[in-house]
C-alpha cells in the first residue's frame, strides 16, 4: 500500500525566508555606506545559554566619538522558527514588545523605525558631533 | 569642604514628581558632582539654573541620547565622555581633572510590573555584556553601576555569574573573578547587602511596597551601587548612604515610608586617588 503525502499542499512552492539578522545586517551596511562610515550600523548578536533564541541588537556606532554606541532597537527570535519575532525600541523596552508575525511585517516595522523622524534626528545629532570634532 | 580627587554621585528615581527643590537641596547639601535622575520630568534648564552658585563650577546637562536617565555634571564638559546608550542604561567614561578615570553605568531596569524574574535575569546578562565591552573599550574596569535595578541584591540577575555577578563580601570580590564553565567571570561588590533590614545603617531598603500575598518583603533594595574590585580602593562604607533627608526636606512620610518619591536617593562618594 502506498503511503499518502502527509506534507500538505504546495510544499514545493514554499520560498525560503531571509533570516531576520540578515535583514538587519543589510540595513546596517546601508547606513554605514550612506553616512560614509561616520555613523556605522552594527549588529550585535547575543545568545542565551540553554535557549534556542537569538537576541540581536541594532546599534549605531560612531568611531570618531570614542566608539560611542546607541542602541536603536533589539529583536529576539527563535533560530528554528523565525516568527513570531519580538521587537523592542527604547520607548517600549519595559512594556510588551512589538510582536511581528511575518517577514513582510518585519520589513514594514523596520521601515517605520529606520525612517522615523526620531531616528533621523539621532543620526543628525551624531553626525553634527562628528563634524564639530 | 570635600578633599580633592573625590567624586560624589547621587542617584534618585523621583517617580515623575516635581521635586526640583528637593533635588537642588540634596545636591547642595551633599556637594554632589554627578546627579543622575530616573523618571524625571524636571526641565534641564530648571535644574542647571537652580544648581548654579556664583563662583562655583556650573552644572551641565550631559544626558546625551539616553531615553530614561538624566545626567548632570559639574565636572568640565570634556570630563564626561559618552560610551553607550542602550535603552535602559547609559554608560559614561568620567575623566576627572584630578584622579583616575572611572566608568559609570547608570541604570533604570525594567519593572517587575512588566517583566518576570527570568526576563530580568536575561536582561542582566545582556547588560553585563555591554559593561564588559565598555570596559574593554576604555581599557580599565574601574566601574561603578548605580541606579534603580528593580531587583533585590539576592535575585538571580544580580547574583548570576553571567549577570551582574555582584556579591556581598569584599574579600571574595577582591579575588576579582572566578571561573564558571571554564570562563573567567568578573565580580562586582554589592555593598547594598549591608544596607538591608532595619538594623542596618539607614532605612531598611530604598523602596517600600506592601503588596500583600504570601511573599511580601515590604522593603526592597531596588536602588543599588555595584563596584568592581579595582575600584574598591576608592570606596569606603562611610561614603555610601541611602538618604532619608536633606537640609530642608525629609524623604520619608510620617510612617517612615519613602515620600514624596516612592524611592529613596543613594549617595556615593569615591576617592579616586592620583
Amino acid at each position: 500500500m502506498k503511503v499518502a503525502n502527509l506534507w500538505g499542499e504546495n510544499l514545493d512552492s514554499l520560498k525560503g525566508l531571509i533570516p531576520p539578522i540578515d535583514i538587519l545586517r543589510t540595513q546596517a551596511e546601508l547606513l554605514t555606506e550612506k553616512t560614509k562610515g561616520r555613523v556605522q550600523g552594527v549588529i550585535k548578536k547575543g545568545e542565551v545559554e540553554g535557549k534556542d533564541g537569538l537576541d540581536v541588537e541594532f546599534v549605531l556606532l560612531v568611531k570618531e566619538l570614542n566608539n560611542y554606541k546607541y542602541q536603536l532597537f533589539r529583536i529576539h527570535y527563535s533560530r528554528l522558527v523565525f516568527y513570531p519575532l519580538f521587537l523592542w525600541t527604547p520607548e517600549n523596552d519595559e512594556m510588551m514588545p512589538t510582536i511581528i508575525d511575518s517577514e513582510d511585517r518585519l520589513i514594514l516595522v523596520l521601515m517605520e523605525i529606520l525612517g522615523s523622524t526620531k531616528t533621523r534626528m539621532i543620526i543628525e545629532s551624531l553626525l553634527s558631533q562628528v563634524t564639530k570634532k | 569642604m570635600k578633599p580633592p580627587n573625590t567624586l560624589t554621585i547621587l542617584f534618585w528615581n523621583i517617580n515623575k514628581k516635581p521635586l526640583l527643590e528637593y533635588v537642588v537641596d540634596v545636591c547642595k547639601c551633599e556637594d554632589v558632582d554627578i546627579l543622575i535622575l530616573a523618571e524625571s520630568e524636571l526641565s534641564s534648564e530648571d535644574i542647571t539654573d537652580s544648581l548654579y552658585v556664583s563662583g562655583e563650577p556650573e552644572y551641565f546637562d550631559v544626558t546625551g541620547n539616553s531615553n530614561l536617565l538624566k545626567f548632570y555634571s559639574r565636572l568640565p564638559r570634556k570630563s564626561v565622555v559618552p560610551v553607550s546608550d542602550i535603552s535602559r542604561f547609559s554608560i559614561k567614561h568620567i575623566i576627572p581633572p584630578l584622579g583616575k578615570s572611572i566608568l559609570i553605568v547608570a541604570a533604570h531596569l525594567g519593572s517587575k510590573l512588566h517583566q518576570d524574574n527570568e526576563e530580568q535575569a536575561i536582561n542582566a546578562i545582556r547588560i553585563s555584556r555591554h559593561i564588559i565591552e565598555a570596559e574593554s573599550e576604555v581599557r580599565h574596569d574601574r566601574t561603578v553601576v548605580i541606579g534603580d535595578l528593580n531587583m533585590d541584591p539576592f535575585e538571580t540577575g544580580l547574583i548570576a555569574a553571567d549577570g551582574f555577578h555582584a556579591i556581598m563580601d569584599k574579600t571574595i570580590a577582591r579575588k576579582r573573578h572566578r571561573k564558571v564553565d571554564d570562563v573567567e567571570r568578573s565580580f562586582f561588590y554589592n555593598p547594598m547587602w549591608s544596607r538591608f533590614g532595619d538594623e542596618s545603617i539607614g532605612p531598611p531598603g530604598t523602596y517600600y511596597l506592601n503588596k500583600g500575598g504570601q511573599k511580601n518583603y515590604y522593603w526592597n533594595m531596588f536602588d543599588q551601587v555595584l563596584i568592581r574590585p579595582s575600584l574598591l580602593k576608592a570606596y569606603s562604607a562611610d561614603n555610601l548612604t541611602v538618604l532619608t533627608k536633606s537640609k530642608n526636606f525629609s524623604f520619608l512620610s510620617n510612617t517612615n515610608k519613602p515620600k514624596p518619591s516612592d524611592h529613596l536617593p543613594i549617595l556615593l562618594t569615591l576617592k579616586l586617588g592620583r
